[in-house]
């Protein structure tokens, strides 16, 4: 991923001044709140994780503090091993201490006395924006009393998945694994285990440290960070809650399908989302997920189902290689889906999606196959054309040069 | 009685194929050898489910309440 081009925000991204004093000054101190503060101030405002599943915060929040445990602990995932998605380093680079502070908030109310960071290790520069952030608070004096570990994430697709996450963080492999109960009963070395993206932290600051004026709506306090790709370029915009989607893409966007979730999410069609507003209820009502907040607006002029091919080529490449089902599963449904927009004949495309769905340690093979049923599902016409060795967006047939 | 179900630890899994003899009421075979569990456990497959369980080389198969 290169370095996003970040658009100032009303919130989280809300000032091009990254320095510790600035964040302060909007900000205020860290405020120190009991488990049961936190977790009443995440469910009152619906913090959801922004990894892409969307969990409630305050249901991990609960699950990791109902047990007895002699130690927990607190992992912020800025790993983001989505090519297409930059909110993560964006809020690095931008606000470090909005995320460090949320860090710090959950740490107070856990007990915990020690933060583990995964950074994307691909990223030098991800890792220098955090560790300049760390020397500040160091510097202010601030946390005298935590310890900062940060771990690098190896640059694959899975690499941010909870499991393979919490594995790197105890020192194993950087790999998916079975979780047979969540990380926040079960996580880093068996222990209770607090981990999100880093977004959800720096949600969760700002709720907790200026509460007045939050953006956003009653029923969806706060915003979302977009990573929206133009061209070869990565935007990050800060929107809140119940913007409508006119005023986040342009009408020309909006006229071409959008890849709304990134690689494991779901088209909508051209033109869907032009009465509709950023918000997770009104993408549910349509079927569709916000995920991590990657938009990918298709290219002009682009066939859907080719774009989808490369995607699921690159899918596949990006299997960890433990299971047997993704290993096997993801190249045979890249190959069954290319074959049926190279007009072959082939195997059935849903037949093979379904061989992999829910057989998996980790979402991979299931957010591979949902992509492939969205795309079907949203481009009936196309897929037509394609059966029959035609491109609707390629009218004229392709000549063999001579 | 309350319902049980097979879950399968996939990277342990190297798909021998011992699960689906033992109990192939409720174990198939993806093309690649690695186990489809077709439903839950019920009282009279139970028995075979925790064949399968126990007779697995690789321990990776568990059987879960439901």
């Amino acid at each position: 991923m290169m370095r996003p081009t970040v658009h100032p925000g009303s919130w989280l991204l809300g000032s091009a001044d990254s320095s510790l004093a600035e964040h302060r000054r909007r900000f205020g101190d860290v405020r120190r709140l009991a488990a049961a503060e936190l977790e009443e101030a995440a469910r009152g405002a619906g913090v959801l994780g922004r990894g892409g599943a969307g969990f409630p915060l305050a249901v991990k929040l609960a699950a990791a503090t109902g047990r007895r445990a002699l130690r927990r602990h607190v992992v912020v995932n800025l790993s983001e091993g989505e090519p297409a998605s930059a909110k993560d380093a964006a809020l690095v680079l931008t606000s470090p201490h909005l995320v460090l502070d949320g860090a710090v908030l959950v740490a107070a109310a856990l007990g915990v006395r020690e933060i583990d960071l995964v950074v994307p290790g691909e990223l030098t520069w991800v890792e220098q924006a955090l560790v300049a952030a760390i020397d500040q608070r160091r510097g202010a004096g601030e946390d005298r009393r935590l310890r900062w570990r940060i771990h690098r994430a190896a640059p694959r697709f899975v690499s941010g998945e909870a499991s393979a996450v919490t594995s790197l963080v105890a020192g194993g492999d950087n790999l998916p694994s079975t979780s047979w109960v969540p990380a926040a009963v079960r996580g880093v070395h068996g222990r209770p285990t607090l981990l999100s993206n880093a977004e959800t932290f720096a949600q969760l600051a700002a709720l907790v440290q200026r509460p007045h004026r939050v953006p956003g709506t009653a029923e969806e306090p706060g915003t979302r960070l977009l990573s929206i790709t133009r061209g070869s370029a990565i935007e990050v915009v800060e929107v809140a809650h119940g913007t409508e989607w006119r005023e986040v893409l342009s009408p020309d966007e909006l006229d071409r399908p959008i890849l709304l979730g990134g690689y494991h999410g779901q088209w909508a069609a051209a033109g869907a989302l032009l009465d509709e507003t950023v918000s997770a209820p009104a993408m549910r009502a349509l079927g569709l997920s916000l995920g991590a907040g990657i938009v990918l607006p298709l290219s002009p002029g682009a066939c859907p189902l080719t774009y989808t091919v490369g995607v699921l080529r690159y899918l596949a490449q990006q299997s960890a290689g433990r299971c047997g089902p993704c290993v096997n599963g993801l190249p045979a449904l890249a190959e069954a889906f290319e074959d049926l927009v190279g007009g072959r004949t082939g195997p059935e495309v849903e037949a093979v999606a379904a061989l992999v769905r829910g057989r998996g340690a980790c979402a991979h093979p299931d957010g591979t196959a949902r992509l492939v049923a969205s795309t079907c599902a949203t481009f009936p016409d196309e897929v037509e054309a394609h059966r029959g060795g035609r491109c609707v967006n390629r009218p004229r047939p392709v000549l063999r040069s001579a | 009685m309350s319902g049980h179900r097979l879950r399968v630890d996939w990277p342990e899994c190297q798909g021998r194929g011992l699960c689906h003899e033992l109990a192939p009421e409720v174990i198939q075979l993806d093309p690649w050898g690695y186990p489809i569990i077709t439903k839950p456990v019920e009282e009279d497959t139970i028995a075979a489910a925790r064949h399968a369980v126990a007779g697995c080389p690789r321990r990776a198969i568990r059987l879960e309440e439901s």
